[in-house]
């Protein structure tokens, strides 16, 4: 069964973001005016690293269960990490915990099991912070993240696919969509790589979240964001529908749904990158 | 108070963790007191920072100062999770750790009390279990009895009473001469339960695997049967405990 591979410190799988850093991201979100996109896509990946770190964090150390890529693209297209990690491309996580851009204190009451509450440090990492200068480079992106995985894919031919999450707020300067084919064209023994879309808008139109059909789409770029958008597999099916236990949040999610939110604020971008990293998380061996 | 017991009580026991880990990663515990009649295994939740830690506290606990009856369980727990914190706080950890502990570490437990007036009684939390075989038959399950009711996400007892503590269950039964007692953790138990559905007699295996003579070959057979069989690839423990 596709995407059934389980994730382990044998075999790793990848995460990829590519991260719109034009301009334009300066503008801010059209239901959170007072943010903007660029700052709430970088808190938001500066939490989500956070997030699989402390995932692969074992008594022992870092159980190397991911080799992260952050793509950015706008006056450049090349790896956020900046010169960090110098020209690696992938990042295995357990460096990634290790090496921040810097590390923030904050105290927190934490309860002992017992009735009693007592007062602990916790380091809060940062790895990068925002960009928006540039154009929309996209395809550049999706074949930098190609490249990356083709080599990954060698090294790992039997991993859980590959999750490649595209963040964008615009028309890219460029046909992105062959460039987005042969990344998905790319495949482990236990199916394709996978790409997510997530379109942020300055506006307030109401966000569309994982459709099945590209019926509903209001122009022909969400059509084009929709077709470069892999169908989910179970596990990012089952996700949603566990996020969604809360009513009212429905998206009718189903098995033919892509991974593509559009016209997306701050909320539902967190939910979106929540929901792609659980479906990996879940494959973790346990 | 050590019991007397009207015959003596043989405990083996055999541990292995997860293909591909290290020993000191198994996480899971057993502990057991043969002269007293009481025993326990513990599974740590991987998923949580020092598990191991914390189910070798509670089989230990439950070995030397059993909770008696589910009324005193929480005031049995408290202690404990002090215990657990005290012995963890002072670690010096990578950032990832130090969150990941703080969400606390969770474990399964079975333990079992046997007495000398022919009775027993077993409290559980989660999916370690408890078999009890007569003359061949398999006469008490506890708490699972089938093998689809295991799944990722079994209730733990957790270091915090948060987000919701754990309600543990209780059994009471009888032995007889010659009965065979198991605990074991989740992926043996699952087997077990397994072969039983599809006619086979695990009882009679595991006796075979316990009567190995070295631990290399009670290892050599039990890989066997993770890639043959549908014993799954997770720490393994098997304890026998004979009247």
């Amino acid at each position: 069964m596709a995407y059934g591979a389980e994730i382990n410190r044998e075999n790793p799988t990848s995460i990829v973001f590519l991260i719109d850093q034009s301009k334009s991201m300066a503008l801010p979100f059209g239901k959170q005016p007072e943010r903007k996109k660029a700052d709430g896509v970088a808190d938001a990946i500066n939490r989500l690293l956070q997030t699989l770190c402390i995932n692969c964090a074992r008594a022992d150390g870092m159980h190397e269960y991911f080799q992260i890529g952050v793509i950015g693209y706008g006056r450049t297209v090349q790896s956020a990490f900046g010169d960090r990690f110098a020209d690696q491309g992938l990042v295995p996580i357990g460096d990634i915990s290790r090496q921040p851009l810097r590390i923030e204190t904050r105290s927190k009451l934490m309860d002992d099991g017992a009735g009693g509450v007592f007062k602990r440090d916790l380091r809060f990492p940062v790895w990068f912070d925002a960009v928006a200068a540039g154009k929309t480079p996209m395809r550049p992106a999706l074949d930098l993240a190609t490249r990356w995985l083709s080599q990954f894919l060698t090294e790992h031919p039997h991993c859980y696919p590959p999750l490649v999450i595209n963040i964008t707020d615009g028309q890219a300067d460029d046909d992105p969509a062959p460039a987005a084919a042969e990344l998905c064209g790319l495949t482990s023994a236990d199916g394709h790589v996978l790409l997510f879309n997530a379109h942020l808008s300055e506006r307030h139109d109401p966000p569309i979240r994982f459709p099945q059909t590209d019926a509903g789409l209001p122009n022909d770029f969400a059509r084009l964001l929709f077709r470069m958008s892999s169908v989910l597999p179970p596990k990012a099916v089952q996700a949603v529908l566990q996020a969604e236990q809360d009513p009212g949040n429905s998206s009718g999610v189903g098995a033919e749904s892509r991974g593509f939110v559009f016209n997306a604020d701050l909320v539902e971008m967190v939910q979106f990158l929540d929901i792609g990293t659980k479906s990996a998380l879940g494959a973790v061996r346990r | 108070m050590t019991a007397a017991f009207p015959m003596p009580v043989r405990c083996r026991s055999f541990q292995l963790p997860k293909g591909g880990n290290r020993a000191e990663e198994l996480e899971d515990a057993v502990a057991g007191d043969s002269a007293r009649g009481v025993f326990a295994v513990a599974d740590g939740a991987s998923d949580s920072i020092c598990a191991d830690v914390w189910a070798k506290l509670l089989a230990e606990e439950f070995v030397a100062n059993p909770p008696g009856n589910l009324a005193a369980w929480a005031a049995w727990l408290a202690p404990l999770r002090r215990r657990w914190w005290d012995d963890v706080r002072a670690r010096s950890l990578p950032w990832p750790a130090e969150h990941k502990l703080a969400a606390g570490a969770g474990a399964t437990l079975v333990g079992l009390e046997i007495r000398p007036d022919a009775t027993w009684t077993a409290t559980a939390v989660g999916d370690s279990c408890l078999f009890q075989v007569r003359s061949g038959e398999l006469i008490v399950k506890f708490p699972l009895s089938r093998s689809d009711e295991f799944d990722n996400h079994p209730p733990l007892v957790g270091t915090r009473t948060v987000p919701v503590d754990c309600e543990p269950r209780d059994l009471r039964g009888g032995w007889l001469a010659g009965d065979e007692l198991w605990l074991m953790t989740d992926a043996l138990a699952h087997w077990f339960l397994k072969e039983c559905e599809i006619g086979q007699s695990p009882a009679p295996q595991l006796r075979d695997l316990l009567d190995l003579p070295t631990p290399d070959q009670q290892a050599a057979r039990i890989m066997q049967w993770r890639q043959t069989q549908h014993l799954r690839n997770d720490d393994f423990t098997c304890t026998l405990i004979e009247i």
